[in-house]
């Protein structure tokens, strides 16, 4: 792992962009490559102290001597955040922006962080950490620096516990993202692409039907197996699972 | 038996085969024994929720990791169906509404037709969409809208039958206007706003109109390919005075509506052509309160937030001072839609948002009359004075804006402009002939009343004059930067029957004084409307914008001012040096002695003239290094130093005056007078010291001190010196200039760790500066033997400001100082197809000139081709500069020790200001100068990555 982050420092951005090629988002990408490169300059010291028994996906990222475990981070929660930001009131471009903010700030702070003992407090820190930046955005004279005071974020992290309705929602849904993409391997394509149409841009049975010439009633059974299933994933699906 | 679900409805039953849903029709669907999802509420409720969840995202964005492989028959068209849901298809049944078609989109929400089967009527249907996803604030608002709507009962305001939810989705029901949006008509049917297409108006009679025939006006006639172009392509209409009188009591109505709503606590705040319906009656409908702000809900507003559409917005919204936000800010909503129906243009134009909203905030609006000078003087009036930034100075209420403008429309004066009393008698007297005789016999015991209003307004006028005199002339002759002392007057003339002009400007000079430039901006407009030639307003106003670094602007109000006259008075000069200073040290120094000289015709001294000529003097040498008004500047601070004015001020500058000069003999190689070198060192060095004893308080003296102790290399004492002026230093700003350049001295001096402290503090003052973070951290590290540190921040450059020319250059700049002329290359090779050329540009660099560096630092274009590039731009010695630095760190990167060492010299004799290549070339000069070997890193390292 050590070779591979050296081999970034070494080879410049555009061995950088090569590794990280799989990233949607070229900002992130080229984002989470600086984040690396900072990174790499503490790992020279840690490297031999860490690599103990299993640990958790948070310490993984503590750890950060591995790019893929940042990218996982991306994959795994910044729907999340960015949905999350989303109805906080940013604007799609914002809430983006408000994305890059909290992985930036992760990175920065999650050195000094101790409170990943508890349950579920991860998720209440990156709750913490989209208010905060949403606001940020908001008031346009908020550098980043201001965001990154570790200590602020301990007693934030504390109030984020409590009770917040939309937050609770957004959890919700990003199970319900979730658990749809693990399942739909499961489905042929085209009771898939049945239950998008007619479920997710509402269109009529008849119409979907008549777009993929198979039968009304094969409609509805795509919308009903595959909600069927969706709700038995969900319902076994764990955030404690998915934070390991 | 099965479980039976209706995929439309949410029925459901038990049952086998095909069986017709009874509440809706659809064929029921069997549930396939669904356990998990017992009832078909759940079914849709995890339908909705699945819906929800993917509107933010694409579900199929990590096929890759879930194995979901792009087989699986998705074609690139069902892009944008995210888009969609959330939508409601035609036959969609809200509580008793079926809708029957979409007619329009807002920010807020979906229009739909829909008939309302209890009454059989068909409405207009507003729906917010996917309200669940958009947060609690605006249903809040949705709510607010229909409940401060509903209070409304006016012709002039769309009504509101119904509200409710329905599946999330929260919606509400009015009357359905068939007509245009105004904005509509503004674009494509502009004929539809002249007089012959008035019909009905009870308040207006109609005029000399020949065909009042009515036409069908319906939105589906508006098909986007059938729609006019733009207006700025199309010719302006040919219009007549009942056009405009038209354009006026439509207007006119709408501010009774306004009128109407503020009555019942609610102000609409986002008044637009777009929420204007021009109906079949004739008349505009305020529509869409969506943005309504009850009175009696403050705190639904979130503060500083900035809604509606920018071209329409007032002053006070662009700011974000939601304590100003009241009725007022819909009459310059309404000034503004005025302003369009007259003009066919907006107010305020610009390519992105920001510039509308700058428009907003500093600038008049250009008189309508300039775009169309038909437009009767009046009607333009009642606009500019609707859309007056201070709302103090709009029409108090909507009401007000509504009578004035009927009375244009009825040819009555208006009374918001201060017409002559002849020109009001005989406008009256045109409209009331009959009346008129029998008015002129009341007439002698009118004019006697008013003779006495008359003269208790002359003894407060006399007052209010003689406070702002005062209080002008201390700050325009004396010293500006102290408005402390004049506030008190400042606020007692402004409750009296002040002379406006006099007033704004003095406000005007205070807001300076305190570097409030915008509302400086907004008081020299006042004065230029009610004075448009008042000299000493216009030269203010240049100057302002030199501060604002407006620069565009500052010649045009520059050239302007001069076409009209130039300055008039000492004053006038004085402003006109200002606004000079930065950019022609020379002109201003002509423009301060020319307002010296009217001054002392008065038999007057100018001081704060004499200051500012020993100022731009400074400048002027410390750019040309030409003797030739250094007694003229001398003499003036040696008198405001007898006078004891401006406390170490004076000291200050005559030291630094001293400085340059001694420089200037010491680097004159033609005439080589060290012992005046050393008498000015020593001239310098003493009035710091003298200036110090003066004011111990003050940071000023030091600084100089320290400048003076750093030219002539005595470091150690320089550093102490800095230390003094920082630890003085009463603003940040001052403190910061303290320790941009103590890094320097440090890093001279080989005491990297402080050096690297100082530069992060001015990395915190300055968070955009690629040097603090990046070019100054790389030489000092790399100096200190932290080879790959230097390399990281050097490189860490390109990769913060993405696509930035400007950041790419300078980290190839950087990495070339620290040796690595193969990464260098590379990176601009790599970089040279994607980067930007137009971002972060610094007065006068321009984009052509970012891409004529940029190919010279390639190597695809020569030093000489670069510097014949400069001859055709503006400021060509500050450009050079840039050149000449880029140049040297090629140079020293390639081994060019001699070249590279030319080229530092050429850039900081380019004494840039703003560019700084002065600066980065002093910080580097003195190193080579000093150090024969320097950088020795250039040796010791191979070229290339040394990692590689």
């Amino acid at each position: 792992m050590f070779s591979d982050v050296a081999g970034i420092r070494r080879s410049g951005l555009r061995r950088a962009f090569e590794i990280s090629g799989s990233l949607q988002d070229e900002c992130t990408k080229l984002h989470l490559t600086l984040l690396l490169r900072r990174r790499s300059e503490i790992i020279v010291n840690v490297m031999g102290s860490s690599g103990t028994t299993r640990i958790s996906f948070v310490d993984r990222l503590r750890g950060g001597h591995d790019q893929n475990t940042w990218m996982e981070f991306h994959r795994r929660y910044g729907e999340l955040l960015l949905s999350y930001a989303r109805r906080l009131g940013a604007s799609p471009d914002k809430a983006e922006d408000v994305v890059q903010d909290v992985e930036m700030y992760l990175f920065k702070a999650l050195d000094r962080f101790h409170h990943f003992g508890r349950k579920g407090s991860f998720r209440a820190y990156l709750r913490t950490a989209v208010m905060h930046a949403v606001g940020r955005r908001a008031s346009q004279q908020a550098r980043q620096e201001a965001l990154l005071d570790p200590r602020a974020f301990d007693t934030l992290a504390d109030k984020a516990d409590s009770e917040d309705a939309d937050w609770e929602r957004e959890q919700y849904l990003h199970l319900v993202r979730w658990g749809l993409r693990m399942i739909a391997k499961e489905f042929e394509p085209k009771t898939l692409e049945a239950f998008r149409l007619h479920v997710l841009t509402e269109r009529p049975a008849a119409e979907t039907a008549k777009d993929l010439d198979i039968s009304i009633d094969s409609v509805y059974q795509a919308k009903s197996r595959v909600l069927r299933r969706l709700r038995e994933r969900i319902d076994s699906l764990d955030w404690e699972m998915f934070d390991m | 038996m099965a479980q039976l679900v209706c995929p439309s409805c949410t029925f459901s039953t038990a049952g086998d085969g095909e069986v017709a849903c009874p509440s809706c029709g659809s064929t029921l669907a069997q549930s396939d024994g669904s356990q998990a999802l017992g009832t078909s509420g759940e079914v849709e409720q995890l339908s909705a929720d699945v819906r929800e969840a993917f509107q933010i995202c694409d579900f199929r964005l990590h096929a890759d990791d879930i194995g979901w492989s792009t087989s699986s028959g998705f074609s690139s068209e069902s892009v944008g169906w995210l888009a969609q849901a959330g939508e409601l298809v035609p036959g969609t049944r809200l509580g008793e509404f079926e809708i029957l078609e979409e007619v329009g989109r807002g920010g807020m929400g979906i229009v739909y037709r829909a008939r309302q089967t209890s009454l059989n009527r068909v409405v207009a249907m507003k729906v917010l969409p996917a309200f669940s996803h958009r947060g609690d604030s605006a249903v809040r608002r949705f709510r607010t809208e229909a409940k401060a709507v509903a209070r409304l009962n006016h012709p002039n305001v769309v009504p509101v039958y119904a509200q409710g939810e329905y599946k999330g989705h929260l919606y509400y029901a009015m009357e359905l206007i068939e007509g245009l949006s105004l904005d509509n008509v503004i674009q494509s049917q502009p004929e539809l706003l002249s007089s012959t297409f008035q019909r009905e108006d009870p308040q207006a009679k109609p005029l000399a109109s020949s065909a009042l025939t009515s036409i069908p006006i319906d939105e589906r006639q508006l098909g986007a390919e059938e729609c006019a172009p733009p207006p700025a392509t199309s010719p302006p209409p040919h219009r007549t005075l009942d056009d405009f009188r038209r354009i006026a009591t439509l207007v006119a109505g709408v501010a009774d509506g306004l009128a109407h709503a503020y009555e019942h606590g609610v102000i609409h705040r986002d008044i637009k052509p777009h929420n204007l319906l021009l109906g079949e009656d004739g008349r505009l409908h305020i529509t869409d309160f969506g943005l309504a702000q009850l009175a009696d809900e403050p705190h639904l507003t979130k503060s500083g937030e900035v809604m509606g559409t920018a071209a329409y917005l007032s002053p006070e919204q662009v700011r974000g001072d939601v304590g100003a936000i009241d009725h007022r800010t819909d009459v310059y909503s309404l000034g503004a839609t005025l302003y369009e129906l007259l003009t066919l243009r907006r107010p305020f134009e610009g390519k992105t948002r920001d510039q509308i909203l700058r428009g907003i905030c500093s600038t008049e609006p250009a008189r309508p009359r300039r775009w169309d000078k038909r437009v009767p003087v009046d009607l333009e009036t009642v606009c500019l004075r609707a859309m007056d930034k201070d709302p103090g100075y709009r029409y108090p209420t909507a009401l007000a804006m509504a009578d004035d403008l009927r009375r244009f429309a009825q040819g009555r004066p208006i009374v918001s402009r201060r017409v002559g009393h002849l020109e009001t008698a005989f406008k009256w007297a045109c409209g009331h002939r009959a009346a008129a005789l029998a008015i002129v016999t009341t007439t002698v015991a009118v004019v006697l009343g008013a003779g006495l209003i008359q003269h208790s307004r002359i003894s407060g006028r006399e007052r209010a004059d003689n406070l702002l005199q005062t209080a002008y002339e201390r700050l325009a002759y004396f010293d500006y930067r102290n408005p402390d002392l004049v506030k008190d007057a400042i606020a007692q003339a402004s409750v009296l029957p002040a002379d406006p002009v006099q007033l704004n400007l003095t406000r005007a000079l205070a807001s300076l004084g305190m570097a409030d430039e915008t509302t400086a901006m907004e008081h020299l407009d006042s004065v230029l409307r009610l004075d448009p030639s008042n000299s000493p307003a216009m030269y203010m106003r240049a100057w302002a914008q030199r501060r604002i670094g407006d620069h565009q602007s500052l010649y045009e109000t520059l050239e302007k001012a001069d076409r009209m006259g130039g300055p008039s008075t000492a004053d006038a000069w004085f402003f006109r040096g200002l606004a000079a200073h930065f950019d022609d040290p020379t002109f201003a120094v002509e423009c301060y002695r020319e307002a010296n000289t009217l001054r002392s015709g008065q038999n007057e001294f100018y001081p704060q003239a004499a200051l500012h000529l020993a100022r731009a003097h400074n400048q002027q040498l410390y750019v040309s290094r030409i003797l030739d008004n250094f007694e003229e500047a001398r003499a003036a601070l040696r008198q405001l130093i007898d006078q004891e004015q401006y406390g170490a001020y004076p000291h200050y500058l005559l030291s630094i005056a001293h400085r340059l000069a001694a420089e200037t003999y010491e680097a004159d190689l033609d005439v080589q007078r060290t012992d005046l070198a050393s008498h000015h060192f020593a001239a310098a060095l003493g009035w710091a010291r003298a200036g110090n004893v003066k004011d111990p308080m003050d940071d000023l003296p030091p600084t100089a001190e320290a400048e003076c102790l750093e030219s002539v290399g005595r470091l150690e004492e320089a550093i102490e010196a800095r230390t003094q002026a920082i630890d003085l230093a009463q603003t940040p700003r001052r403190r910061w200039q303290g320790y941009h350049y103590r890094w320097r001295l440090y890093y001279w001096t080989g005491q990297f760790d402080p050096a690297l402290a100082d530069l992060d503090t001015c990395a915190a003052f300055d968070p955009d500066s690629r040097f603090y973070a990046h070019v100054y951290p790389a030489l000092v590290l790399a100096e200190a033997g932290r080879t790959e540190e230097a390399l990281f921040r050097a490189r860490a450059l390109a990769e913060g400001d993405r696509a930035g020319a400007q950041a790419v250059l300078w980290s190839a700049t950087c990495l070339r100082l620290l040796g690595q002329a193969g990464e260098a290359n590379d990176l601009l090779s790599d970089q040279a197809d994607r980067v930007d050329f137009s971002g972060g540009l610094v007065h006068p660099q321009s984009e052509q000139w970012i891409e004529a560096l940029y190919a010279f630092s390639l190597g695809d274009a020569g030093f000489d081709d670069l510097v014949k590039h400069t001859e055709e731009m503006p400021s060509p010695r500050k450009l050079r500069g840039e050149a000449h630095f880029h140049a040297a760190a090629k140079a020293l990167a390639e081994g060019r020790r001699e070249e590279a060492f030319e080229h530092f010299t050429g850039a900081y004799r380019s004494f840039d200001g703003e560019l700084a290549c002065t600066f980065h070339a002093k910080a580097i000069r003195w190193r080579m100068w000093n150090d024969t070997d320097w950088p020795e890193w250039i040796a010791t390292l191979p070229l290339g990555d040394p990692l590689e």
